[in-house]
Order: structure tokens, then C-alpha cells, then sequence
């Protein structure tokens, strides 16, 4: 943890991309957010906002042009393996070995994460139960359904219990069910202590499960607070209304 | 390095290659079909088809000259299914099929003469041929027979001439030189084949499918991650390798390869095997490298297949006679270790320039090993734009004129070289006013260059006169030092001399024709194309040292033949140099021309030339001072 005890700190964090067509792109521009243990941050915003790089950065596998990062700690830069280490990460494109079943997914990246070989199999089982997995356990992924690939996701990014979970819309492709469910696991995660940074687009799964929410755009942090503040600042009651009257406020 | 981790990493990736049947086809099946499917496969067809055509009947026309010859073997031919005809056959009954073969026979000559006419293009008619010869052949032998046993001798097949080929190499000496010349190219074509699908699900697969980016956020170093993929391509290829072998083994065994002997000594296939890792390695770094710059498995066979076709030239070198192990070869990554192999399965294997193959081929390894930790380089993958995409529409002016080269290229082998054949002169003339010229404009057009900017020639001046004139020597130099240098590996055929000689020759035309055919007319041409077209319109994107780099190359592969490609490659960077320091492609016109007729009229002395080291410091000072005319800062402004 940082000194003041944020699982999560971000300051002034830039990124800067050469592109041929647009020149240079400033993906973020000063991004400075924490996020304490036991405590859920919601990052909204609309595409190209900067929600993918600002985790991607923090997950460590890209590098800020400004700024720093640090997780339970560490820093991005400059302990990248601590970081990985202290962080289970979902996105979109984190995908699954199609030829591996979800047993030996999650067999392999709990070693990657050299995870003892008398606690392994207990935590694996432990996965498969709270995910509703066992019946699939020994199925190909490539033979499972979107839902039930995200769910042997999910149990792959907490196989080593992480304490920060850094998800990026991790809902993605879930029927109602099994948003549901993704989501009561992320309460029990919180309730445990974990800290969750996680981006979304589903503004009433942000507001059911985020502490605070940070409103992202064009690489900055628009406002950042408890829906209630928010609600203060904007004078609107829900997300839907409240992020376009951010977004319009000079 | 964490080896746990890479040992995880390869098992991973070796349990997915096992599960996976692309891979297993590639590194298992395909090598252990390879053999029994070339041998017995090949062997069974070509049983049924001959039996086949045995049973087939064919038309066999005698001319009027060739009743004698009908009268004496139409009942053999009648053995076989088989019509006969009499009469005059034209050239087009063959070719329309009316009969397969004709037999003629001139009267003039004293003794009968039969001539038999049919079209090799058909089965039918081939095999016609071959039984009217098979006819003559047991019709001559009898006559023979019965003429001696009318003198009263009896043929004694004791006293007959014997004649008995004696190999005296030791039979698995015989085996390892037939082996050796197929199995280094077949192994390097099997070890590329298992090799690119396993480098392709390791890296580019993993890319499209989103895995590489779940591996990338676990606390295991990327050196790690791309040590442990490499491994497993390497096992993989190894592993087709040594079922190739295997199956070679077996095939033999039972008789596959038409009882030919092929038994090779264990210790050479060790030695062979030996020499083979590190090609391996080095192949499997190579596959690694080009499937990590691809975004999906698609765009990684397209990357995957010219990287494997320019693998199979250097393999070629052992499959091709008169190409021997020397140490200069032994360097040449692939075609050293191929021609290695063949040695040591031959026996008796040269031991320096086989110790230095495999010296190289694992330095060569070692270095793309250690560039592998590189490969899984985070920034590069996962950006929403990659780097290839954005480097790819960069090039867009480079590719558009490769594509115009390539047309052009395509347009001189068909259409010119054609029309030289027929007529040297009228036909250079064409390849190059009526080919070369167009196309240059067309690949100027292509880059997206106005004409005036692509071939600079507005303004002829003193320095670039002077320049050209100074580097005449400087380019006699390079070029002849080149292909004195490159003889000693690679000579020329005699036949090729003749024919440069003979094309050039001054006894035919006169000198100012000569001049202008071989002299101005290339030196405008090819340089308008050249370093005109082609390097202003690859300089748009690219460096300028690839742009002379790759437009030099073109020079060279211009000629169509490899014997010239170095010293012409090395020329036109001479040349690309030249006109990107001068602003104008003047020089490397006048140089050009200036080069040709060096050649054209003082070849020999050339040649006598290269030996005085006074010429070659004055070669070398020419060329210092051309540049130097031209060595203010912004003359290049491509």
C-alpha cells in the first residue's frame, strides 16, 4: 500500500501516442485518481476516452509518457512483476486458451503466479464452485458459450487472490444472469478487502456497485466522487443524465 | 532468467500444439508421410499407369519408303494391341491424333534407315514410339541370329562383350550421397513446414485471440513468455525432423525406394542431427520473429510463406550438383549446414568447413534467440493502432512502387527478352525505349511523383559531368572487384561468358552503335527507371539507406541473372548514392554511361587494371572528390 493507504495511486498520468494519421495523440492528460482497499472506482467514459490505456498502465504492459502509477505499493514502472503480481486484470482482450479446458486454465495461471502445489488444487476447486464451473470444469473453452467463458475469466483473474482488481468491463457478453452474478462476486471481493478499479459502460451497474466514479474524457478526469457528490455537482439524479451534463460543462 | 517459468510456458504451448491438428499434421504426419507417399505412392501409379498404356491400342503409320520395315516387324508390333496403316502421313495426323507414331525410311541411305515421328506431349503416342523401337530392336536380334547361325556359328552369350559397372564406394557411403543430397532440403522444408504453424499459434494466433495480452499482465518477464514459445516451435520442427528421418528409416527398410540401397551409418545421422538443431534454432528464432509483427494467424501465413521460400534457395545448395563445402559456404546461414549434412551423410566430411557451418548456424541461432526476448514488447502489441498497420499505410508509396517494379519486371522477362532473342539489337532497342521508359514514368505515376521530381534532369551541370567522370573508375572497380571476388564461389559459366561476349562484341557493329545500344541507352533508361522512379518513390517513406539498399537490389535482379546480381547491385548503390548527394539524376546517367563503356571497350584492361593498386587509390580518390562536389548540406532533397 501507499503511504496514505491506497491500493491504487495515479498522478498526473500522460500518455502520448505517434500516430502517422493524427499526429500526436494525447490518450491522458494529467489523469490523477486513488482508490483505497475494500473501496470499488468506476471510470466512465465514452470510446477513446482513455478508460483502456489508464488500466493498461496500470496493469503495466504499457508505459506512461508522464506521471506514475503505483499498485499495493508498487510501482508501475519500475516493479512491473511486484505489480502483476498484486493485481488479477480482465478486459475485453484478455481472451482464453481455446484447447485448454477451465481446469487446466486456471491450473495454469495459478502456477504462473507460483501458487504452492497443496494450495492450488483447493483454490481451483474453491473457483469452479463459486463460478457455477464444475460441470464444465473439463471442457475444451473453446466448447463453452461467451457466458461461461467470462465466468472461467473471472475465476482466472482472482486464481492467486489478488488484492486489486483492475477489470475492464468485465460484464462484457454476460447475459442478465450472469452480470448478476459477476457483480455479487465483486461485492464479496470488496467485502474482503480487495480494491476494484473497474471501466464500464452500463451506467446502472456503475451505480449498484461503484463507491466512487471517476468521469473520463478526451485523456482527463472530468470530476471524480460518490454518485451523490456528483449528483451535488450536476444537479441530476442518474448517470445517464449526469455524465452528458459533465460532459457539456465547459 | 526464471526457467520454471519458460518450462511452463513451453509445456503450455507444447500441450496446445498437441491438441492442435494443423500442428500435429505439420510436425508429424506430413513428415512421416513424406517418404512412403513419394515412394510406394509414386511407384504404384506410374506400375498402373505403364500397364495401362501396355493395354491401350496405338496406330502406327509406315510411309511409302517403309513397307520393307512393315513386312519385318508388323507382327511383333501385333504382340500388343495395335493397328497398322500404310500410306503418306503429314505431321498433322499426329498432332490430331489420327495415328501415333510414323514410321519413315529414306531409300538413299544404303542401309534402312527407320525413322520414327510421334509428339513426347502424348502418352499414347510415346508409348507407340516405344514399341515400334522395341520391334526394331527384337527384329535386328534375330536377323543377327539367324544370319550367324546361316554361316554356321552359334552365338555363344559366353563370348559376348560383358560390360559390369563396379561402384567401389562402400554401400553406406553409396546410400549417404543419395541421402545426402535429398534429405538437407527435405529436412529444412519439413523443420520450416511444423516450425511456421507453431510459430504462428504461439505469436500470432495469441494475438488475434487475445491471450498473449492475459499473458502479458502475469508477473513472468516477456523474455520469459517468448524463451518458452521458441522452444516449443524449435521442438516442434525438431520433432518433424526426426519423424522425417524416421520414416526414411522405415520406408527403406521395407523396400520403398525401389531396393535401391540407402542404409547411411548411424553415427552420420547423429552428425546429421547435430548439424541440424541449430538450423532449427535458427529457422524456429526466424518463424518467432516474423509471426510476432503479425496481428492474426491469416496475416502471419503471408509473412510465413516468402520467408519460407527464400529459406528453401539456400537448402537448395546441397540438392544441386557441383556446389561444394567450402569455408566461405559453410558461413551461408541454412545453405552451409545443408551442404554440412550432405557431407557428413556422404562420409568422409571436410572437417573445418563442417565445424564451421555448425559454428555458424549457432551463432546465427544465438543471435535470434537473444532477439526473441524482444518480441513480446507490450507498447508494440497492444496499441489500438500497431505499429504494422501504421508502417504499412507509411509504406504506401514504397509498396505502390514495388507493384510498378514488379510489372516492369514482369513486362522485360515476357516481352523483352523475347523480342532480344530474336532480334539483339532491334529488341534491346524495344526492351528498353519501349518498356524500361514507359514503365518508368509508370512507377513515378505509381509513387505518387510527378515526373519532373521523380527523374530531376532539368538542369545538366559542370559538377555533375566532372562527378560522373571521377567515379567511372571507382564504379570499373567496385563491379570488377566484385565478380573477381564472387568467382571464386560462384563462377560464371563459360557458356554465359560467350554470350556477354558475343552480344557485346565490336566485330558486328560499329563502335558508336555499340555506344549507343550499351552505353546511352542503358545509362538513360535504366537510370530513369532506376534511380529515378523507383528510388525517389521508395525515398518517400523509407530511410534513404533502405531506399538505395532495396532499389539496388531491383538493379541487380533486373539483369535476371545471378551471376550479375552482387557487382550489379553494388553499382547501382554507387549510383542511388550518388544521385540522392547530387539532387539530380545527371551523374548517375553519365556515370552510367560512363561505366558501360568502360566495359564495352576496355573490359580486358579492366580486368589487368584491378591488380595495380595505383588505379585502385585513384579509384578511390575519384570518388571521395565526386562526392565531395555534391557534399553541401540540402543538396538531397528527397
Amino acid at each position: 500500500m501507499s503511504e496514505d493507504g491506497a491500493a491504487i495511486r495515479v498522478e498526473g498520468l500522460v500518455k502520448v501516442y505517434a500516430d502517422p494519421r493524427r499526429g500526436e495523440v494525447r490518450a491522458l492528460d494529467g489523469v490523477s485518481f486513488a482508490c483505497a482497499r475494500g473501496e470499488v472506482l468506476g471510470l466512465l467514459g465514452p470510446n477513446g476516452a482513455g478508460k483502456t490505456t489508464t488500466l493498461r498502465i496500470l496493469s503495466t504492459v504499457l508505459l506512461p509518457t508522464e506521471g506514475a502509477a503505483s499498485v499495493a505499493g508498487h510501482d508501475c514502472v519500475e516493479e512491473p512483476l511486484a505489480v502483476r503480481r498484486s493485481i488479477g486484470f480482465l478486459s475485453a482482450n484478455t481472451g482464453l486458451y481455446p484447447r485448454l479446458t477451465a481446469r487446466e486454465t486456471l491450473d495454469f495461471f495459478g502456477r504462473l503466479h507460483h501458487l504452492p502445489e497443496d494450495r492450488l488444487g483447493p483454490r481451483i476447486e474453491t473457483l469452479l464452485e463459486a463460478f457455477d464451473l464444475r460441470e464444465i470444469a473439463d471442457r475444451r473453452c473453446e466448447k463453452l458459450s461467451t457466458g461461461q467463458r467470462q465466468r472461467v475469466s473471472l475465476a482466472r483473474t482472482v486464481v492467486h487472490a489478488p488484492p486489486v482488481l483492475i477489470l475492464d468491463e468485465p460484464t462484457t457478453g454476460l447475459d442478465i444472469l450472469g452480470a448478476s452474478a459477476a457483480i455479487l462476486f465483486l461485492q464479496s471481493q470488496r467485502a474482503e478487502g480487495c480494491a476494484i478499479l473497474f471501466s464500464t459502460h452500463v451506467m446502472a451497474e456503475a451505480e449498484k456497485l461503484c463507491d466512487r466514479i471517476g468521469i473520463l474524457h478526451r485523456g482527463r478526469i472530468l470530476a471524480i466522487g460518490t454518485l451523490e457528490e456528483l449528483r451535488t455537482r450536476t444537479g441530476r439524479r442518474y448517470l445517464e443524465e449526469i455524465f452528458p451534463a459533465l460532459l457539456s460543462s465547459p | 532468467m526464471n526457467l520454471g517459468d519458460v518450462r511452463l510456458v513451453f509445456l503450455r504451448e507444447a500441450r496446445d500444439l498437441l491438441r492442435d491438428r494443423r500442428a500435429l499434421f505439420a510436425s508429424l504426419f506430413l513428415p512421416a508421410l513424406l517418404y512412403p507417399a513419394l515412394f510406394f505412392g509414386t511407384a504404384h501409379f506410374r506400375k498402373a499407369a505403364e500397364k495401362s498404356l501396355e493395354n491401350r491400342e496405338v496406330v502406327v503409320g509406315f510411309g511409302p519408303g517403309a513397307e520393307r520395315i512393315r513386312f519385318a516387324i508388323e507382327g511383333l508390333l501385333r504382340r500388343r494391341p495395335c493397328r497398322v496403316l500404310s500410306g503418306s502421313f503429314e505431321p498433322s495426323d499426329l498432332a490430331e491424333g489420327r495415328v501415333h507414331a510414323i514410321v519413315e525410311s529414306s531409300p538413299a541411305v544404303p542401309a534402312p534407315e527407320a525413322v520414327v515421328r510421334f509428339r513426347s506431349n502424348s502418352d499414347l503416342s510415346a508409348e507407340a514410339a516405344a514399341r515400334v523401337g522395341r520391334a526394331l530392336e527384337d527384329w535386328r536380334e534375330e536377323a543377327r541370329r539367324t544370319r550367324l547361325e546361316t554361316w554356321g556359328v552359334l552365338p555363344d552369350p559366353a563370348a559376348a562383350f560383358r560390360f559390369e559397372a563396379v561402384d567401389a564406394a562402400l554401400p553406406e557411403r553409396a546410400g549417404g550421397a543419395l541421402l545426402g543430397r535429398l534429405l538437407p532440403l527435405v529436412l529444412v522444408l519439413v523443420t520450416i513446414s511444423a516450425g511456421s504453424v507453431a510459430a504462428l499459434e504461439a505469436f500470432a494466433a495469441e494475438r488475434e485471440r487475445g491471450t498473449l495480452e492475459t499473458l502479458l499482465v502475469h508477473p513472468v518477464a516477456p523474455s520469459d513468455l517468448a524463451t518458452g514459445k521458441f522452444l516449443a516451435i524449435l521442438a516442434a520442427s525438431l520433432a518433424a525432423a526426426v519423424t522425417n528421418v524416421a520414416s526414411l528409416g522405415a520406408t527403406v527398410a521395407l523396400g520403398g525406394a525401389g531396393g535401391a540401397s540407402h542404409s547411411v551409418s548411424l553415427s552420420a545421422l547423429a552428425g546429421a542431427f547435430l548439424l541440424l538443431v541449430p538450423t532449427a534454432a535458427f529457422l524456429a528464432g526466424l518463424l518467432a520473429e516474423v509471426s510476432a509483427r503479425a496481428r492474426t494467424f491469416r496475416e502471419g501465413q503471408n509473412y510465413v510463406l516468402p520467408l519460407s521460400l527464400a529459406c528453401m534457395v539456400p537448402g537448395l545448395a546441397a540438392f544441386l550438383p557441383g556446389i561444394e563445402l567450402t569455408p566461405l559456404l559453410a558461413l551461408v546461414p541454412i545453405g552451409g549446414t545443408a551442404l554440412a549434412i550432405r557431407e557428413v551423410l556422404k562420409g568422409g566430411a571436410p572437417l573445418l568447413p563442417v565445424a564451421l557451418a555448425g559454428a555458424s548456424a549457432t551463432v546465427y541461432a544465438a543471435l535470434l534467440v537473444r532477439r526473441t526476448g524482444r518480441l513480446l514488447d507490450a507498447e508494440r502489441i497492444l496499441r489500438d493502432e500497431p505499429p504494422e498497420a501504421e508502417a504499412s499505410r507509411a509504406h504506401l508509396h514504397s509498396r505502390r512502387t514495388l507493384g510498378a517494379t514488379a510489372a516492369t519486371f514482369l513486362l522485360v522477362f515476357y516481352l523483352g527478352f523475347p523480342a532480344q532473342a530474336r532480334d539483339p539489337i532491334g529488341g534491346l532497342l524495344a526492351t528498353l525505349y519501349g518498356i524500361v521508359l514507359p514503365c518508368a514514368f509508370l512507377v513515378a505515376r505509381a509513387s505518387g511523383l510527378p515526373p519532373r521530381e521523380a527523374f530531376r534532369l532539368s538542369a545538366l551541370r559542370p559538377a555533375h559531368v566532372l562527378a560522373a567522370a571521377a567515379l567511372v573508375p571507382a564504379a570499373g572497380a567496385i563491379s570488377g572487384l566484385l565478380l573477381r571476388l564472387q568467382e571464386r564461389f560462384l563462377p560464371t559459366p563459360e557458356s554465359l561468358l560467350r554470350e556477354m561476349a558475343e552480344k557485346m562484341s565490336l566485330d558486328t557493329i560499329s563502335p558508336s552503335l555499340a555506344l549507343l545500344l550499351f552505353a546511352a541507352s542503358p545509362g538513360l533508361c535504366e537510370e530513369l527507371l532506376f534511380r529515378g522512379a523507383i528510388l525517389r518513390g521508395l525515398r518517400r517513406d523509407l530511410p534513404a539507406a533502405k531506399a538505395v539498399a532495396i532499389s539496388s537490389l531491383l538493379f541487380g535482379a533486373f539483369h535476371f541473372e545471378i551471376h550479375r546480381l552482387v557487382p550489379q547491385a553494388a553499382l547501382g548503390a554507387l549510383l542511388a548514392a550518388l544521385t540522392l548527394r547530387a539532387g539530380s539524376l545527371w551523374p548517375a546517367v553519365l556515370l552510367h554511361a560512363g561505366h558501360n563503356a568502360l566495359v564495352l571497350f576496355a573490359g580486358e584492361a579492366v580486368s589487368y587494371l584491378l591488380l595495380d593498386p595505383r588505379f585502385l587509390v585513384a579509384s578511390a580518390l575519384g570518388a571521395f572528390a565526386a562526392f565531395r562536389l555534391f557534399a553541401r548540406p540540402g543538396r538531397d532533397a528527397a
